[in-house]
């Protein structure tokens, strides 16, 4: 490199650190400003339809060429069916008993949360985190920190939230944590992601305490973002460390987030402006 | 290339459904910082990272400025390892691409526990060496395109014209 060119190199490198520690400054907060708004209104627009195509796409794949196994996996599916069936028969009388119960002590009604529609636009562009982008924003009373959930159980909470759109920090994101509960021992702790491998990890668990594999794992519903007994997924791994105080939990999420269409926002109730 | 990069970075938001659950590990903007880096003049290139690396930020759970932060950095040293190889030929660029992945992932967790983070983004063992592997298979395909474009739109790569300048 000649002298001029060195010193022109050295400038504008300075020069874009100088800048970079200002927009580091200015987004600190989350929050993010004008012409992100418009980029994220843009790329959200071209998302939605990119993302429609080739859902479209692997719905065709899934629904009518790659039929191998439907067969079988429908018997198996209607056998789960039945078993389902009589569980929930059995849970019915339970919940009525458990109503009766709570009337003739007098407990406080659990607070009802309103649950809005959205569809799914878009996944993280990076491997190492995990977010999705939605197509309800804060035109629809979408805030910041409002929890997200599935048929199938809890996805996680609204990162950020421009006019159209809103970004939500998934469970298996590594820097999402949600507070969670053994369902069978009621052991707590605080479940977060691994992206990577697309699974949970259940930290700060004793080793005491009693966790097995296959153990479900619930929302506690103690950080406010998520009604209480809300499901999160499954124990797959328990590894108790040879020295530590703690051991090893990991989960396997019950949803899964990777082929996710639909979600729910959670409005506390009545602080949702409009619903489809 | 504003618009190639654009549609880029939004193509693989959205089509993860048509692709195996291993693809996410594919990072589709290296190969293109290191492009800029190797090929193109430093204010051009400096200023389509920052367009480029802001965009993936704003497409992303990370927090803003870990993203940037990390392609600038790569930015630079693929620009200060042009002056000692210059990647014209597949092979030195799958190798620039492999070795850039494989510095980009430390940098990264490195990065993102400056900014008060969790290590939750580094993953050690063979997980790194099969994505640095994907990454310069991608990437060779994504960097051959990019040079393809210049071929079509006759534009000329930096080094040709430094060295017309004897500068080099």
């Amino acid at each position: 490199m000649p002298g001029q060119r060195k010193y022109a190199f050295f400038a504008l490198i300075t020069l874009s650190v100088c800048l970079l520690a200002l927009y580091i400054h200015r987004h600190r907060q989350g929050q993010t400003g004008r012409i992100d708004n418009i980029l994220i209104s843009s790329a959200g627009a071209v998302q939605k339809h990119l993302f429609y195509f080739s859902h479209g796409s692997r719905t065709i794949l899934d629904h009518y060429l790659l039929l191998v196994n439907t067969k079988r996996h429908n018997e198996l599916l209607e056998a789960e069916v039945g078993e389902l069936r009589s569980q929930i028969a059995a849970l019915k009388e339970a919940e009525l008993e458990n109503q009766r119960l709570r009337e003739s002590l007098d407990f406080k009604a659990r607070e009802v949360h309103r649950l809005v529609p959205a569809h799914v636009v878009a996944h993280d562009v990076s491997g190492d985190y995990f977010e999705i982008r939605l197509d309800r924003g804060a035109d629809f009373g979408v805030e910041k920190g409002m929890g997200v959930l599935s048929s199938h159980g809890v996805v996680g909470r609204v990162l950020h939230v421009t006019a159209h759109y809103s970004d939500v920090l998934t469970l298996i994101d590594p820097t999402s944590s949600i507070d969670a509960i053994i369902q069978r021992s009621r052991a707590r702790g605080i479940l977060s992601g691994q992206s990577k491998q697309l699974t949970c990890k259940l930290k700060y668990i004793e080793r005491n305490d009693d966790v097995q594999v296959n153990d479900t794992v619930l929302s506690s519903g103690y950080d406010d973002i998520f009604p209480k007994g809300l499901l999160m997924g499954y124990v797959t791994a328990v590894i108790p460390s040879a020295n530590g105080i703690l051991q090893t939990v990991t989960v396997k999420s019950a949803v899964d987030i990777y082929r996710l269409e639909e979600v729910f926002i959670v409005f506390p109730s009545g602080e949702s402006k409009k619903t489809s | 290339m504003v618009l190639f990069v654009f549609v880029l970075i939004l193509m693989r938001t959205t089509m993860d459904p048509l692709f195996p659950r291993w693809f996410r590990s594919c990072d589709v903007l290296l190969p293109i910082v290191v492009y800029l880096g190797q090929r193109r003049a430093l204010p051009e290139g400096l200023i389509l990272t920052l367009f480029a690396s802001h965009l993936y930020s704003l497409c992303s759970a990370a927090p803003i400025g870990v993203f940037t932060t990390n392609y600038l950095v790569i930015f630079i040293v693929a620009r200060l390892l042009s002056y000692v190889i210059y990647a014209n030929r597949s092979l030195s660029v799958l190798v620039l691409i492999f070795s850039l992945t494989l510095f980009s992932h430390i940098s990264l967790a490195l990065i993102v526990a400056f900014f008060g983070h969790s290590w939750g983004v580094f993953t050690g063992g063979f997980a790194i060496l099969w994505r640095a592997l994907l990454n310069s298979g991608l990437g060779g395909l994504i960097y051959g395109g990019l040079v393809m474009m210049d071929r079509l739109s006759f534009k000329a790569p930096r080094i040709n014209i430094e060295l017309s300048e004897g500068e080099l």
